[in-house]
């Protein structure tokens, strides 16, 4: 009788530990994936964050005249010579053409919400690259006092705003819908040194 | 039951552990994600301030010109500059690393002379200034002579200016009925006596001082600047000199110079002050010439400022125009500004 109870409380009491375990490794499982996932955004707006950081900077570089060509909310294009001096390339004005495609563009994740951000130098070479989980994009330009200019010859500050989120959804354990909240947000305002 | 414990408590403890190292990790990528955006933005501007500060020195020193300069520290990182010219087409290239973050930035910039607009007489006061003349604004033993003297002072027999210029009829009465009340009669040069006449001006003097300002060779912009005896360049070395804030020459100190002398704040001369060239008051400046002593302008004098008040109680005040002292102040003057015309960053 004794043996029997024995056997009873240490398999309660099994049970209990193994559900621990169980719930436990589902947490880290899931905590782990939140951090991974902060992570990769964090990484993705950077690299974005670089790219824009460095074209713009470039805006007007050696060009004479008005070097935006046309300045929009998601679309930007300008003259600029985009090669570093005593590079091959150099010396030859560049246009330099940034926009952000439509969400249904990115099918291979399962983000019903990111987009494509393409960069076309001289109206041919296309780099539309993955989407880095971008959803959303703004340009906004500026004049020489901060106040928000359309005249593309007063433009001296282009300010980009970005919003990244995970490529792929997945369920949130606990309440089994999908998880949409994690997103990052980085902006940049750029004083173009050429305008 | 012991060893089951045991084991169960070092297996959590083994999970728990992986799972706290890779928080951890992750944690710690994030941050260097973050600190590396840090390291490129620093690299940068230290890239930039170098060509900055460089531009700078190469104004003061041309000598410095197709040299190399490694090795300068700035925000805790270092930068290396090379320069090439020549004066139309200046080179400078700065490259910095910041904690193993290398940034590299090339600027290409052209040298040209401050250009000299001579002023329209002897004197020329902005409306500005005239709407804020006092009374008794111009006072005592003056002498605003428009005929053209040479650079000692003597008179040449060349062609003469106004001695006092204006924007318009009402500034010129406003002015003249202020010499009539003083019985100012030394305001001599073209056009009859009190030499005050309205002048075309097309030259923008707040722009040109900012401009001028802008490349100065000399600052004074404290009081401790100014010693007893002070020179502001030298008939055979003109300099571009700019006192900004409020300065006083008191009446044991004498201050003499040539080239452009241009004027922000509040300038208080008690003592001697003997100037060759052109002298602009722009923006707050008040001048004021309270004298015990004999202060000479010889060239032109522009007030485009808020106040000028000349009041001599003994001693002499003279503003002399001098075609030569501003011609040879045109040639001789050195001063570079650099035109930046393209910026890789």
């Amino acid at each position: 009788m004794n043996f029997i109870l024995d056997l009873m409380g240490s398999s309660l009491i099994a049970g209990i530990l193994f559900l621990l375990i169980l719930k436990l490794n589902l947490y880290s499982s899931n905590a782990n994936y939140y951090s991974d996932n902060e992570l990769r955004l964090q990484q993705n707006v950077k690299t974005l964050a670089e790219v824009i950081n460095y074209d713009l900077r470039k805006i007007g570089y050696k060009y004479d005249g008005t070097a935006i060509i046309t300045a929009e909310q998601t679309h930007i294009k300008f003259y600029a010579d985009m090669n570093e001096p005593g590079t091959y390339g150099h010396g030859t004005i560049d246009v330099v053409e940034y926009y952000i495609g439509d969400s249904t563009e990115a099918s291979g994740t399962t983000n019903l919400r990111d987009k494509v951000l393409y960069r076309i130098v001289n109206y041919t070479d296309t780099l539309g690259g993955p989407t880095l989980g971008l959803v959303d994009f703004r340009f906004s330009y500026f004049n020489s006092r901060g106040i928000t200019t359309s005249f593309l010859d007063s433009i001296k500050y282009v300010k980009a705003e970005f919003w990244v989120e995970p490529n792929d959804y997945v369920h949130d354990f606990v309440t089994g819908e999908r998880d949409s909240s994690i997103f990052t947000y980085w902006e940049l305002t750029i004083n173009p040194r050429n305008i | 039951m012991g060893k089951g414990l045991l084991i169960v408590t070092l297996g959590m403890s083994v999970i728990i552990s992986f799972y706290i190292l890779k928080l951890n990790a992750n944690s710690k990528e994030n941050l260097s994600t973050t600190v590396s955006m840090f390291k490129q933005t620093k690299a940068r501007l230290i890239a930039n301030s170098g060509v900055e500060i460089y531009l700078e020195k190469l104004k003061q020193d041309r000598s410095m010109m197709n040299q190399h300069f490694p090795n300068n520290s700035l925000m805790g990182g270092n930068y290396d500059i090379g320069i090439s010219g020549p004066d139309s087409m200046v080179r400078v290239t700065s490259s910095a690393t910041f904690m193993g973050v290398q940034h590299k930035t090339v600027v290409e910039a052209a040298a040209d002379k401050v250009p000299l607009y001579p002023g329209h007489g002897a004197m020329y006061l902005s409306s500005g200034t005239v709407a804020g003349l006092k009374k008794n604004a111009i006072n005592g033993s003056i002498e605003i002579n428009g005929n053209d003297h040479d650079i000692n002072g003597n008179l040449t027999g060349g062609s003469a200016v106004p001695g006092i210029t204006v924007d318009g009829e009402t500034q010129k009465n406003s002015v003249i009925a202020m010499i009539t009340k003083n019985t100012i009669d030394q305001v001599l040069g073209s056009g009859g006596t009190p030499s005050v006449m309205v002048t075309n001006n097309t030259v923008d003097w707040v722009e040109y001082a900012q401009l001028v300002a802008d490349n100065p060779d000399i600052i004074i912009d404290t009081q401790d600047k100014i010693k007893t005896t002070n020179s502001w360049g030298t008939v055979f070395e003109p300099k571009v000199t700019f006192v900004n804030g409020d300065i006083k020459i008191n009446n044991s100190q004498v201050a003499s110079g040539c080239g452009i002398l241009v004027v922000n704040g509040s300038l208080e001369i008690n003592g001697g002050f003997n100037y060759i060239g052109l002298v602009i008051a722009f923006k707050n400046t008040t001048i004021d010439i309270k004298l015990n002593g004999d202060a000479q302008i010889l060239g032109s004098l522009v007030v485009a400022g808020t106040q000028i008040n000349v009041d001599v109680s003994s001693g002499n005040f003279k503003s002399l125009y001098s075609s030569e002292a501003l011609n040879l102040t045109e040639v001789l003057l050195v001063t570079k500004r650099f035109t930046i015309l393209s910026w890789w960053e």
